[in-house]
């Protein structure tokens, strides 16, 4: 796994100049090395692979275009990862729209439901809880918990002290959890 | 007594994270991206390169303290100037058709933040009439008067047109230009709901999105909520006398995603509705009235914006079915799109319709010729609700949109792929989009009379065009 703050390849600021001055082959092997680690960002966020490849690709396209507003050639992976993120965002409030209608308890005809922790694997039923929560909390669980992103980067990130990322990093949890009580309900 | 629920390990966490993340990206993503990146092209700053070195910026700080310490100089004892008139930002003044609420009820506290918990830096600033900043896209000119109203944005500008060119109505700062999207068009036309997300610079996180009242008319702009970091407003919508807004609500406080109301009639205080423990799918206001129908879950609740209270609630009793579209038909009974998930998969997923009306759900009733489910795409009502507009998956798998009357069931294209920002004229007898289709080398505006499936161009939207509501005459 790649972190957000992956500290930047020897001559990769060179690439990145050259990108931003419009070097698309540059740009290329910029974003050659990374594409997988968006991709599995963006597919542990939005939840499916065709959704994933559009914020992937969404992204990347706007990077090559506003490339050449990045001034701080060290913030390229955050910068990189913010503009994922943002995408996600905005491909989930397509995805907001088409949802499957969940089922009320009582209305399946087909037999008695299974239930218990041996009905369901956990881990899937946790992925499946991801689903219910909004799309920040998503992002904030995923950039901590898939990309290992530290607390303190993080915080840094975000331009708020460790302990508030804390915070908001348990609320996402319990927000997980409850979530995940209402998957198996 | 509420359960409290288990907590979750760190390893569950993360190998949930991990199985949502799948596997690696194809090769053919990257083929797709750099292909797009060859026909995109760069936007630049305005700094031209010398300066933007970090020396070179040092050298330009000590020259404006040098020009700072002369001015002072020279201006010492002199009057300080007068300040500048404030921008005249017009109030917004409340559709004349609305009447006084009788005695508005709060149903729910407001989630609205306090203003010390603002966005960061600073909310969003919209700027109308003298106080714009130069424009930074371009005006889009529609031909004939088949257009009853477009509002739109491009680049940090949003534009009103009716017929000609189109008028600059307001200038937004403060806001990722992507985070920008006007939602809906009040239906007396005098105002745009548009929604301005906002990001924390320097992190991958959107910090929150707010919605403004923008007059069509470019007299004026309010912001109408007050969100704060993580509080979230999308997907406005007026209700059918322009009285209230109805908008999704979601913030990071583990909510399931809510309904806000905002009465524009009366003290604007937000309100929201929760579907509780379950997710809402979608929402649709009354034609005649100011129902709100939404689909929470397995239920279909009706509430009324006035008192907050549930009007009605229907359990949706079947399964294996994916919602895509709610819609009124008349005011008294609602349709439901939905997609027979049949296990193969959703792109095999036909299309059908259910209506709802005294709390009777009918069976589904195929739509002819078969379409399919094609995604997270949106639908779209005409005003009449007979027809309803959504994108769908053809026979031979060609993605489209298709406009299905509610009555009949029949399904018709009206618009092929890369078309987006469908919107109807007010008899529902035709559609106006965004024709991106790949043979164009700009997107055109187009409208297609329903009737008889003619085209006609309106002309061609703007570079950096970023997404509009279009409704025909």
């Amino acid at each position: 796994v790649v972190t957000g703050a992956a500290v930047i390849a020897h001559g990769e600021p060179a690439l990145i100049e050259r990108a931003r001055a419009g070097d698309r082959d540059a740009f290329e092997a910029l974003i050659a090395p990374r594409i997988d680690t968006l991709f599995r960002t963006a597919r542990a966020i939005v939840g499916n692979e065709a959704d994933a490849r559009d914020a992937t690709q969404d992204a990347c396209v706007s990077a090559w275009k506003h490339l050449p507003r990045l001034r701080d050639l060290d913030k390229f992976d955050a910068w990189l990862g913010r503009v994922l993120v943002n995408s996600c965002r905005m491909q989930l409030r397509r995805q907001r729209r088409v949802r499957e209608i969940a089922i009320p308890a009582g209305f399946d005809s087909a037999g008695p439901r299974e239930t218990g922790p041996e009905a369901v694997d956990g881990i899937d039923a946790v992925a499946s809880a991801f689903d219910r929560l909004g799309a920040d909390a998503r992002a904030l669980l995923v950039l901590h918990h898939l990309r290992h992103e530290p607390l303190a980067g993080i915080a840094a990130s975000l331009g708020i002290p460790v302990g508030t990322v804390k915070w908001r990093l348990h609320a996402a949890r319990r927000a997980l959890e409850r979530a995940l009580e209402g998957e198996r309900s | 007594m509420t359960a409290q629920p288990r907590p979750l390990d760190d390893a569950t966490i993360e190998a949930a994270a991990a199985r949502r993340a799948g596997g690696d990206a194809d090769a053919a993503l990257l083929t797709d991206i750099m292909a797009a990146a060859r026909t995109t092209p760069q936007v630049h700053g305005w700094w031209p390169p010398l300066v933007r070195s970090r020396q070179a910026w040092v050298v330009l700080a000590a020259a404006l303290l040098l020009a700072a310490a002369v001015v002072v100089g020279v201006g010492a004892g002199r009057p300080t100037p007068p300040p500048a008139p404030a921008p005249s930002a017009a109030a917004i003044v409340v559709p004349p058709s609305a009447s006084a609420p009788s005695s508005p009820v709060v149903s729910t506290p407001s989630p609205a933040a306090s203003p010390v918990a603002m966005c960061p830096p600073a909310p969003a600033q919209v700027a109308t009439g003298p106080a714009m900043p130069p424009a930074t896209s371009e005006p889009m000119t529609v031909l004939g008067d088949s257009l009853d109203l477009g509002v739109f944005v491009a680049s940090a500008d949003i534009w009103s047109v009716r017929t000609g060119a189109a008028s600059r109505i307001a200038s937004f700062a403060g806001t990722d230009l992507s985070l920008a999207q006007v939602d809906d068009v009040s239906p007396d036309g005098r105002f745009a709901v548009v929604e301005l997300g906002q990001a924390i610079p320097n992190s991958p996180f959107i910090a929150c999105d707010n919605l403004y009242l923008v007059a069509t008319d470019g007299t004026g702009a309010t912001r109408f909520t007050t969100f704060g970091t993580h509080q979230h407003a999308s997907d406005a919508r007026f209700s059918r006398d322009g009285r209230f807004v109805a908008y999704r609500y979601d913030d990071l406080h583990g909510h399931t995603p809510v309904v806000g109301l905002i009465d524009l009639v009366g003290d604007h205080t937000p309100r929201i509705v929760e579907c509780g423990e379950t997710s809402m799918f979608d929402f649709a206001w009354a034609p005649d009235d100011d129902r709100l129908a939404m689909v929470c879950g397995g239920r279909l609740d009706v509430v009324s914006a006035q008192t907050g209270n549930v009007v009605s609630s229907t359990v949706l009793p079947f399964k294996g079915e994916i919602f895509m579209e709610l819609a009124w038909s008349d005011r008294a009974t609602m349709v439901l799109v939905t997609a027979l998930d049949n296990g193969i998969g959703v792109s095999n997923a036909p299309v059908q319709l259910r209506t709802v009306a005294a709390g009777v759900v009918s069976d589904p009733r195929p739509v002819s010729p078969q379409i399919t489910f094609a995604g997270a795409l949106e639908g779209t009502t005409a005003p009449d609700g007979a027809h309803v507009a959504v994108v769908a998956f053809s026979r031979d798998q060609t993605i489209g949109w298709y406009v299905i009357d509610t009555s009949t069931g029949l399904a018709q294209a009206v618009a092929g792929p890369g078309c987006s920002d469908l919107g109807w004229s007010s008899d529902g007898r035709s559609v106006v989009f965004v024709d991106g289709g790949p043979a164009r080398t700009a997107p055109a505006l187009t409208l297609v009379d329903v009737s008889n499936g003619a085209r006609h161009p309106l002309g061609w939207v703007p570079a950096y065009y970023r997404g509009g509501v279009f409704r025909a005459h």
